[in-house]
């Protein structure tokens, strides 16, 4: 993290040696995130391709010495968030004129969901997709990309308080979800605003 | 035990790994009396486990990773040479609208003008001058002025701090290097270019061919005709005249179905097999393995191809098989055998890879007992000698 710091205070923004080497260390990892929220590997890619060059061109806007990788990822939720709400229009057309089996028919099963469905973590992951995105995206960052509360706080621009406050309504959701005998709260937070 | 207590003891568990200890008896106690923080507890450990698996992702490969750098390069590129046109372009409007309103008011409001200076007055008679002779336009030539050479010069970098110290650097995207003697032939960004490295320290460049329409994204020596070599380009094969290091002559294309991957060279029969993707997406991608035999100094002949499911990372040949790297999460390495060379087959999964024990072959080598299979963050041995 330092290096890059170290990179971004000394390189010009239009440096190709600045930017091969965020492509070269983050890219991946945007690309998963995008994986995880997007739920599409083309879609994730090519919403990685955006979050690089919308971070590269808005690069002056990073204070070095604070946390790039919860910068770009804020970038990318960002993004994975505008292209579902683009994608969600789409899809309320497609049904509205009653077109979704034309247009798209049914998509195949990857490798991946296979050897889900084998592991029989298909359940988890049905129930973290069925969350509402404010919660969703709080769980999959913590979870699936292990950033630490304070880090996604950055990510989402919202008050710690506030995480904690959705990530224990997603543990109860998902509680109630995956095994209804095992719910058996008596907390009385109230959910935030 | 009231709502800040259960928070407590919720934050405490989301920040296990840097609590104190006596946050972590007081934790322990609340949980021994707290059946919902407990629940807390378990599915935070369950959620823990079992998303990193759920959410499973193959990870690009670093060819892939580099295709996406060229193209968020070129986008980052492009738009800052439009920003810089509008920025110039606004300028000059600003700049024209100015001096209209300079000259507009120069006109309009007296006084702003000053007096013309009034003509000095001078005796008539005029004395006349010397004449000398007229310079000539034609400059004298400058003894201390070298004559400009366009500048082939490799500049030195200061070294890394890194047990290897670098010699030199030059050009950007390197995909591909053959060495010919002092001669290293590397496919630099869309062109082959040659380099003189009789002294390691000052690199000369030699020459370079003209650019091709893709990235040079390897390159191998003809097997028997010293003087040729082929460089996979975009999705194009190209066969090149390097006689004249400074003259680098292509000879020869055949265009692919799509953008060429991996490459593996067979120099007893003068095949090229060759891997591909027909599009970049990797949800709509198609891909393909062919077989291309290479005429000594003549030109490049489609023997065969087959499409596959899976994205060919890399291919190495040995013991007569095609081995496929792939960098699925399911199968790491196919095995395509032939009944004569360059006839393809369906290629078979050989090594299988999971999300636990990721065997992506980004990288393969073959010899004649061993299979080495480059992959996330090992490298992996195979013996193949009783294949």
């Amino acid at each position: 993290m330092a290096r890059i710091d170290d990179m971004i205070r000394q390189m010009a923004p239009d440096d190709p040696r600045l930017s091969e080497a965020l492509v070269s260390e983050y890219f991946n990892f945007v690309y998963h995130l995008g994986c995880s929220i997007l739920g599409d590997p083309g879609e994730a890619d090519d919403a990685a391709q955006e979050t690089f060059i919308r971070a590269l061109r808005c690069l002056t806007s990073y204070q070095p010495g604070t946390n790039f990788k919860a910068w770009l990822a804020r970038i990318t939720v960002n993004i994975c968030r505008s292209r579902q709400r683009k994608a969600r229009t789409r899809q309320m057309l497609q049904d509205a004129l009653q077109l979704r089996w034309l247009l798209q028919p049914p998509r195949e099963q990857t490798p991946e969901e296979a050897i889900i469905l084998s592991e029989g973590v298909r359940g988890m992951h049905q129930a973290v997709e069925a969350l509402p995105e404010k919660y969703r995206i709080p769980v999959l960052l913590r979870y699936v990309h292990g950033m630490s509360v304070p880090e996604i706080a950055v990510v989402l621009d919202v008050p710690e308080g506030t995480l904690y406050s959705r990530l224990h309504y997603a543990h109860r959701q998902l509680r109630q979800r995956l095994s209804p005998s095992l719910f058996e709260s008596t907390l009385t937070v109230e959910e935030e605003r | 035990m009231n709502e800040q207590t259960h928070r407590r003891a919720q934050v405490l568990i989301q920040s296990a790994a840097s609590i104190t200890p006596d946050e972590r008896g007081w934790l322990q106690t609340h949980l021994a009396a707290c059946p919902d923080c407990r629940a807390f507890t378990s599915m935070h450990k369950e959620l823990s486990a079992s998303l990193p698996l759920a959410y499973a992702a193959a990870p690009l490969s670093k060819a892939e990773v580099s295709d996406r750098l060229e193209r968020i390069q070129v986008r980052v590129g492009g738009h800052a040479k439009l920003a810089g046109l509008f920025h110039l372009s606004r300028g000059l409007a600003f700049a024209a609208l100015a001096l209209v309103f300079l000259l507009v008011m120069l006109a309009v409001v007296p006084g702003l003008l000053p007096d013309p200076a009034p003509l000095p007055l001078t005796d008539a008679t005029l004395t006349p001058r010397p004449v000398t002779a007229t310079p000539s336009l034609t400059p004298e030539p400058d003894a201390t002025v070298a004559p400009t050479a366009l500048p082939n010069e490799i500049p030195v970098l200061p070294p890394a701090p890194s047990p290897y110290q670098s010699i030199s650097q030059s050009g950007g995207s390197i995909r591909g290097i053959v060495m010919q003697g002092d001669t290293a032939f590397v496919g630099m960004g869309p062109r082959l270019a040659a380099i003189d490295l009789t002294d390691p320290a000052s690199p000369r460049l030699l020459g370079s061919s003209p650019p091709f329409q893709g990235m040079v994204n390897a390159l191998v020596p003809h097997p028997v005709d010293p003087d040729t070599m082929i460089a996979a380009a975009g999705k194009r094969l190209i066969m090149l005249d390097v006689s004249d290091p400074a003259n680098i002559v292509p000879l020869h294309a055949l265009e692919l179905p799509g953008a060429i991957t991996s490459v593996a060279l067979d120099p007893d029969h003068q095949i090229l097999y060759t891997g591909g993707e027909t599009t970049s997406r990797p949800s709509r991608s198609r891909y393909y393995v062919a077989s291309v035999y290479l005429e000594p100094g003549g030109a490049l002949e489609l023997l065969d191809q087959i499409s596959v499911d899976h994205h060919v990372t890399s291919l190495a040949l040995g013991q007569g098989v095609l081995y496929l790297g792939s960098d699925q999460t399911s199968v790491g390495v196919y095995a395509m055998q032939f009944d004569q060379p360059g006839q393809l087959s369906a290629p078979k999964g050989l090594i299988a890879s999971t999300p636990q024990e990721y065997r992506a072959a980004y990288h393969l080598h073959a010899t004649r007992d061993r299979l080495f299979v480059g992959s996330y963050e090992s490298l992996y041995a195979y013996d193949i000698s009783t294949r």
